[in-house]
């Protein structure tokens, strides 16, 4: 399917989903659902939280559909909604002590994990991305993991497309900084 | 360390699988909004509010004497063979039951010809629309349990003796998943006795497009 006609696919599945229609809305949800739940799960690096951010995005999504104004591809929309209800949940005490048990169940001895089977590099990566502020992994996640380009991921997050430059700048000497001792043959 | 490098430790970090379960729940939860008006509009405050209670005032009334007419038809003694009622009849107790608790019906249990409704505590937020209707049935040893409930509601009910909470799914292809602390059940796959050698049958209420 070209790009072009997928997203003529698209537009109409979104009118038809913001008029009620609940198989376009089944089958836009089955179309991003994985991709917001990766989105979400790289936000907070928690599994529980990546499926509750994901299912409160598509609740606030088909609640917002007929304010979808198309200036943004469904997807960023999704991506918005995602990054906000990501925001929203981090504030939340029930959130900080989910994660905390389940960093818990990461610790190096858990048997029985998400996480288990994860090599070595990927634990390290997951400690470092978890070290960075909300803000520096917003963007990391957006332009590193997603894809996308500075302005379209400013876009998302609500901010100048410099400021998610100077969060990306910031991000990789972190980032760089934390997983050196890992590229040159040991955890930090 | 170059870019590169940092671009190729990033990619190591695997995302886990969605949970099916986590997914079907939020699909189910989604179309339910989807279906429910907004009402953060102004406006909404500004309709005729005397008629609009008078009108739910009948209807409530028409409602009432429903479900006791549909009380005295299902409690009636009678054998049990004939308490079995079609999928029609099912859909309408359970829409005048949930009319007389709205929001608080959970389910309809059914064992052994005598009734018992599972409620909760306060009124759910989330509207339960009849095209969510489901219906489980639990059989051994010429036992049958029948349950009457809603997708995305939690069902506890006791089984030998023991409570068991289930919360039944309408999964985007019409099929059931049945989902507890230790065990799922798929219509895809009812084959597996899940509930300690209970027979587990499930399929959804809604009418046929």
């Amino acid at each position: 399917m070209t790009s072009s006609v997928k997203e003529a696919d698209e537009a109409h599945l979104v009118t038809q989903a913001a008029a009620g229609c609940a198989q376009a809305f089944t089958e836009l949800f089955n179309r991003y659902y994985p991709m917001i739940h990766a989105f979400a799960f790289r936000l907070s690096l928690c599994p529980a939280e990546a499926a509750d951010i994901a299912q409160d995005t598509f609740i606030q999504a088909a609640r917002a559909l007929t304010e979808f104004r198309r200036e943004a591809s469904f997807k960023n929309w999704l991506y918005t909604i995602a990054a906000n209800k990501s925001r929203d949940r981090q504030r939340s005490r029930v959130r900080q002590e989910r994660v905390a048990r389940d960093l818990l169940a990461l610790a190096p001895d858990a048997t029985a994990s998400d996480f288990s089977g994860s090599s070595e590099a990927a634990l390290a990566v997951r400690d470092a991305l978890s070290a960075l502020d909300g803000d520096l992994r917003e963007a990391v996640t957006l332009v590193y993991y997603e894809g996308l380009n500075h302005a379209e991921a400013a876009r998302i997050l609500g901010c100048a497309e410099t400021t998610v430059s100077w969060r990306i700048f910031r991000a990789k000497q972190k980032l760089k900084k934390q997983l050196r001792p890992l590229a040159a043959g040991s955890r930090p | 360390m170059t870019d590169a490098d940092l671009k190729k430790q990033l990619a190591t970090l695997a995302v886990p699988s969605a949970d099916p379960v986590a997914q079907a729940r939020a699909l189910h939860r989604a179309t339910i909004a989807l279906r429910t008006p907004q009402t953060t509009s102004p406006h909404g405050a500004a309709r005729p509010r005397s008629s609009w209670f008078g009108f739910r005032a009948a209807a409530t009334a028409v409602a009432t004497l429903c479900i006791g007419l549909g009380l005295g038809w299902w409690l009636a003694p009678r054998p049990a063979a004939q308490i079995a009622i079609n999928d029609a009849g099912s859909r309408q107790l359970l829409a005048q039951l949930n009319h007389l608790f709205p929001g608080q019906l959970n389910a309809v249990i059914e064992r052994e010809g005598a009734l018992q409704l599972d409620l909760g505590p306060q009124a759910n937020t989330v509207a339960a629309p009849a095209d969510q209707a489901l219906v489980v049935e639990l059989h051994r040893d010429g036992r049958r349990l029948r349950i009457l409930a809603y997708s995305g509601r939690p069902v506890r009910f006791e089984l030998e003796g023991v409570f068991v909470r289930i919360e039944p799914l309408i999964t985007s292809n019409g099929g059931v998943l049945l989902a507890s602390d230790d065990f799922v059940w798929s219509s895809a796959q009812p084959a597996a006795r899940a509930l300690d050698g209970w027979e587990i049958a499930a399929r959804s209420l809604a009418l046929p497009l």
